[in-house]
């Protein structure tokens, strides 16, 4: 037994999937699929998060139904700063969603085998992320309930959406990318759900995991169609997730504000996307390495890679910020400098410094791998950076309008009791599915796992 | 044969051993053969003759469609009601660029999965399979081998012998 084997804190072992190189295939198995069918050790911790998620949750629906029946007028968005809240938390929530497909698919083309540790829960925080998105932009409609006024369906004024403009993108992007990324899990997860049916000893979980896999057989005549078609779907997502984060870059050239037009905006929020998803990634790994207690599987190399992807990702988003600061001041332009001055020294100024310190120069601490490989330090950096992100979004999108053309019409902005309200119910939106999916699914691609331990044992398998 | 049976089952250790005993039955002439493993082997694709892209091309079905659909889509919405926005093109094709390639991504998406559905001919309710115990395990750790009863040159003890000096053990699927 080697010492990867012995110790559970060992920093990854040096094979190209970071678990130890004789790790048995039925211990993957073991560790992951006996969690929903035998959940007593984790029963007492998983109600007191779902209770506590479910609180969330509430306020949420509380504040929706106050949105609702009040109207938009709760919010603390006005003439000038129209966009407010709900936008700023919809690009939040929607370019963490973009980590996870970025983890999933583009790893799994370029052949990084670690990532089969991580790719599940990653794909499920997108999907959550997504959905606490695109409920923003519906509930900052000044008649939600007639949000399916977006889609083009046959009506007998036989008008359908306008589609030149990037409003109209938006909803075929976010509603594609859920599509897309439920779909893309859902074919990743069959041949999980076929094994999690065969671990199961109580009839119901038998029938709820033999109807999820579909009577899914692991035949090689399967697998030769699942690989092909899991490649292309992951080949999809790629260019999708491009063109999600830049369409909503687009979003803000549909307004005449100055600093909201610059050409850096598309790959900048691109990079922003994927960093501050990466950022909820490392969060949600080293919970449920801790909750579940797979050191084994999410190793400390898994770590120190996620901090590698945090820091590289941060210097792309950093040269948004430059780019965009150096451009409007090069340009010459009085205004572009006005409203830059505003994001740099104005009233609002603390929300580009704090995205300056969290997304900056906290995260130079990752050059360390000493700091990649400490949970406590890494989560830390990462809740930071989540908080960063928030802010830059508040920077982008609520500075420029309180810095109108006229001087006459400078204005402030400040969030209501609801907007916060509102804000903070989507983590429970977020996270009583997320409990849910703690509960009855594999959180981690088991057969994924196994392949990837089966590729490098160099032809001595267990 | 007085009952009717599916096939023989032969479970193997190792994904090796069952590469092997795959490329052994075909070479014996074996052609009504599937392999079962909790993990796709690619290896065994081509001794199988199982490398069909159609999986791929389901995919790109779906993804023309979906673009044609898109496309298709945004010049009738134009057509049937013209609105002249800001002087832009009736048709204006660099705008329509966007949702006509996210239909397309879905539609891509769409095509995959319901082609790797039909191809793999589920959703499936039941199969002899599921009925033995051997294969509990196909999903985990285990490699099988399964030779169908249809297959021209399956003869119970034959097979059953042939099968026996290669594998763990040999059980019979009951039809």
């Amino acid at each position: 037994m080697s010492r990867a084997d012995a110790d559970p804190h060992y920093p990854g072992a040096d094979t190209p999937h970071f678990l130890p190189r004789q790790m048995p295939l039925g211990e993957v198995s073991d560790r992951v699929l006996a969690i929903p069918v035998d959940f007593a050790p984790y029963r007492r911790a998983w109600w007191a998060l779902f209770i506590f998620s479910c609180l969330l949750l509430g306020l949420f629906v509380a504040s929706a139904v106050v949105v609702l029946w009040r109207g938009p007028g709760v919010y603390g968005n006005d003439n000038l700063v129209n966009w407010g809240f709900p936008i700023l938390n919809y690009m939040w929530w929607l370019g963490i969603g973009h980590a996870g497909t970025f983890i999933s698919a583009m790893l799994l083309l370029l052949d990084r085998p670690w990532r089969n540790s991580l790719n599940r829960l990653a794909e499920l925080m997108t999907i959550m992320a997504v959905v606490c998105a695109g409920i923003y932009p519906i509930l900052h409609l000044g008649r939600p309930w007639l949000f399916y006024w977006s889609a083009p369906y046959p009506n007998t004024m036989e008008l359908g959406p306008q589609f030149k403009s990037p409003t109209a993108w938006d909803f075929f992007a976010v509603l594609g990318y859920l599509l897309v990324s439920l779909m893309f899990i859902y074919i990743g997860a069959i041949p999980d759900f076929a094994s999690a049916r065969d671990h199961a000893r109580k009839r119901r979980y038998k029938v709820f995991y033999g109807l999820l896999a579909l009577g899914w057989r692991g035949a090689s005549s399967h697998w030769a169609h699942w690989r092909r078609a899991y490649r292309f779907v992951a080949l999809l997502a790629i260019p999708l997730v491009f063109a999600v984060s830049s369409g909503y870059s687009f979003l803000l050239d549909l307004a005449p504000e100055t600093g909201w037009h610059s050409t850096v905006f598309p790959p900048y929020f691109v990079a922003g996307a994927i960093f501050s998803g990466f950022a909820l990634v490392i969060v949600i790994a080293l919970g449920l390495r801790r909750f579940f207690g797979w050191q084994a599987l999410i190793t400390v190399r898994h770590l120190d890679v996620l901090g590698v992807l945090l820091l590289a990702s941060g210097w792309m988003t950093a040269y948004g910020y430059f780019a965009d600061t150096f451009i409007a001041f090069y340009s010459g332009k009085e205004h572009e400098i006005t409203v830059t001055m505003a994001r740099l020294a104005g009233p609002m100024a603390w929300s580009w410094w704090a995205a300056i310190f969290f997304n900056l120069v906290c995260l130079q601490a990752l050059w360390w791998p000493q700091v990649r490989r400490n949970g406590k330090a890494l989560l830390a950096i990462a809740v930071g950076v989540l908080i960063g992100m928030w802010c830059e979004r508040w920077m982008l999108i609520i500075v420029p309008p309180t810095r109108d053309y006229l001087t006459s019409m400078w204005h402030s902005f400040s969030p209501t009791l609801w907007d916060w309200a509102l804000f903070i119910g989507t983590f429970g939106l977020f996270l009583v599915p997320f409990c849910l999916f703690m509960r009855l699914l594999p959180m981690i691609s088991t057969f994924e796992v196994k392949e990837a331990l089966h590729r490098y044992r160099g032809g001595a398998d267990d | 044969m007085t009952e009717r049976r599916y096939g023989l089952l032969a479970d193997y250790a190792h994904p090796q051993q069952l590469i092997e005993a795959a490329r052994a039955a075909r070479s014996a002439g074996y052609t009504r053969l599937e392999a079962y493993s909790p993990f796709p082997l690619p290896e065994l694709e081509p001794v199988l003759g199982q490398d069909s892209n159609r999986a791929y091309w389901a995919g790109i079905l779906g993804a023309l469609a979906g673009g044609g659909l898109g496309l298709a889509m945004q010049l009738y919405a134009n057509w049937s009601y013209p609105l002249d926005i800001g002087g832009r093109p009736l048709i204006a094709l660099q705008g329509f660029a966007v949702v006509t390639f996210l239909m397309t991504v879905t539609g891509g998406a769409v095509g995959a999965l319901f082609g790797v559905l039909f191809l793999c001919r589920l959703p499936l309710l039941h199969h002899p399979l599921f009925e033995m115990e051997a294969f509990k395990r196909a999903t985990d750790d285990r490699f099988l081998l399964c030779i169908r009863a249809d297959d021209p040159l399956f003869d119970e003890t034959g097979t059953a012998l042939w099968l026996a000096e290669r594998a763990v053990s040999v059980s019979e699927v009951p039809a």
